[in-house]
């Protein structure tokens, strides 16, 4: 029975990885799950999935390629913090070197149609400088997975998701992962990669 | 020489056949306690389904590796898996002769959904996963017997002090499936859904967006059966993962829809 008393040492080990915030800290949410933390440097462009973007044409994620891109996982239908990720991203922009692009990926792709992003892009007043995507439900399981973002639906109109922002490379690796209220890192982290 | 084939055929006899590559079971539909509820839900409905009895081994993997070129250590692209993919195995194609038995791990979340793929099946949900590894030997659902999950923490303290055994070596639960709990943790195709029920809406108007302890000290909070701790360590041991990760005591098994 000895080997019982390092359990409630493990669940203290396992909670510590998964709840990386709290309240007082601005610091990366994912600190145990997430990409940055892991070894060699790789390209979530590699994930190969196909999807459609705002004005309808089929695009790949590998499309993306070339330029830092800042990216989200939202939906559309979102009212609570989808329009503080999106906002968060608007500040970045505003301060963000001229070459960054801005990428929202739908976690509702039933919904999120190209149009529906197109009338999204308009609401909030996305500049050029976006990218809105929807896919496939198994596409956006894929890119949630290799970003380290959680969601799940709760029902037919609601989903609950983490809200991280993530800063991409030119060539897809994740160099800083922030929650959307830590903006600060977010800008530090893409300053860093164009100067 | 007789002596030998005699010593062989008593070892063959007295040894129960490995389970077929593939053998999955099917699976009624019915319902669990899942350890975070959806708002208004005890229990979850679970339509019928199959899954494999066993999880996947060294053996049927490396079968598939040799099949399929880009999941082999070295080839496959690292967005799919950490460097730790299959490092114990003597080469990208050979698991080596020890433990061919036993389940695959050190294999990404990625690299297990193309394996089910590649067979015809898929990965189970948490919620497939969950509803199976309810029942006790006995009982399709033993989730309100106290001594179960007694013994369930028991069987994920001891196996983490020892090496991994082979797949097949501890009794089936009543609905006729291995090793769920005895041997790895196992992936799902939804692992990363794990988070409170209602953090997207808990930033509502007025709140202090920083006040907002996103999902995972929230979830213990809300959890609709908070003793039960087997369960607990398995929702914070899959919140801790990405698609990537490789962990030594991680593998997997498929399921198919019926």
């Amino acid at each position: 029975m000895r080997s019982l008393n390092i359990l409630p040492a493990l669940a203290a080990a396992l909670l510590a990885a998964a709840c990386g915030t709290r309240r007082d800290e601005a610091r990366p949410i994912v600190s145990a799950p997430s990409p940055t933390a892991s070894d060699a440097a790789y390209s979530v462009y590699d994930l190969g999935s196909r999807w459609r973007d705002q004005t309808g044409n089929e695009v790949t994620l590998a499309s993306l390629r070339g330029t830092p891109r800042v990216v989200a996982m939202i939906y559309t239908h979102c009212s609570a913090t989808c329009p503080m990720i999106v906002d968060a991203m608007k500040r970045l922009e505003a301060r963000a070197p001229g070459d960054a692009g801005f990428v929202l990926v739908s976690l509702d792709p039933d919904r999120d149609s190209a149009d529906r992003l197109a009338a999204y892009a308009r609401e909030h007043g996305l500049s050029a400088r976006w990218t809105l995507l929807t896919g496939t439900d198994d596409a956006v399981r894929d890119l949630a997975a290799a970003l380290g973002t959680k969601y799940r639906r709760l029902s037919a109109t609601e989903l609950a998701h983490t809200n991280t922002i993530t800063v991409l490379d030119a060539s897809g690796s994740v160099v800083a992962q922030q929650p959307s209220w830590d903006a600060d890192g977010s800008l530090a982290a893409l300053r860093s990669l164009t100067h | 020489m007789f002596a030998l084939v005699l010593l062989a055929a008593t070892l063959g006899g007295s040894r129960p056949a490995p389970a077929p590559h593939g053998e999955r079971v099917r699976i009624p539909p019915g319902s669990y306690r899942p350890l975070y509820a959806p708002s208004g839900a005890g229990r979850v409905h679970v339509a019928a389904f199959s899954i494999d009895k066993e999880p996947v081994t060294r053996a049927d993997f490396e079968t598939f590796v040799r099949q399929n070129p880009e999941w082999q250590r070295g080839a496959i692209k690292g967005v799919f898996a950490e460097s730790a993919y299959l490092s114990d195995w003597r080469s990208a194609t050979d698991a080596g002769t020890e433990g061919r038995q036993r389940p695959v791990t050190e294999v990404s979340w990625f690299v297990a959904k193309a394996y089910c793929t590649w067979r015809g099946g898929r990965l189970p949900t948490v919620d497939e996963w969950e509803y199976v590894a309810a029942a006790s030997a006995t009982k399709r659902d033993a989730s309100d017997d106290p001594s179960h999950e007694a013994a369930l923490v028991t069987t994920y303290a001891q196996r983490a002090g020892h090496s991994i055994r082979d797949v097949g070596s501890s009794r089936p639960n009543a609905f006729g499936v291995s090793d769920l709990h005895e041997l790895v943790w196992e992936w799902t195709s939804d692992f990363n859904s794990v988070l409170v029920s209602d953090d997207s809406r808990s930033m509502g108007a007025g709140g202090d967006e920083r006040d907002h302890h996103l999902f995972c000290a929230s979830a213990a909070i809300g959890a609709t059966a908070p003793t039960d701790y087997a369960a607990f360590l398995r929702y914070a041991f899959r919140a801790g993962l990405t698609g990537r990760s490789t962990v030594r005591s991680l593998g997997f098994r498929c399921a198919g829809s019926v």
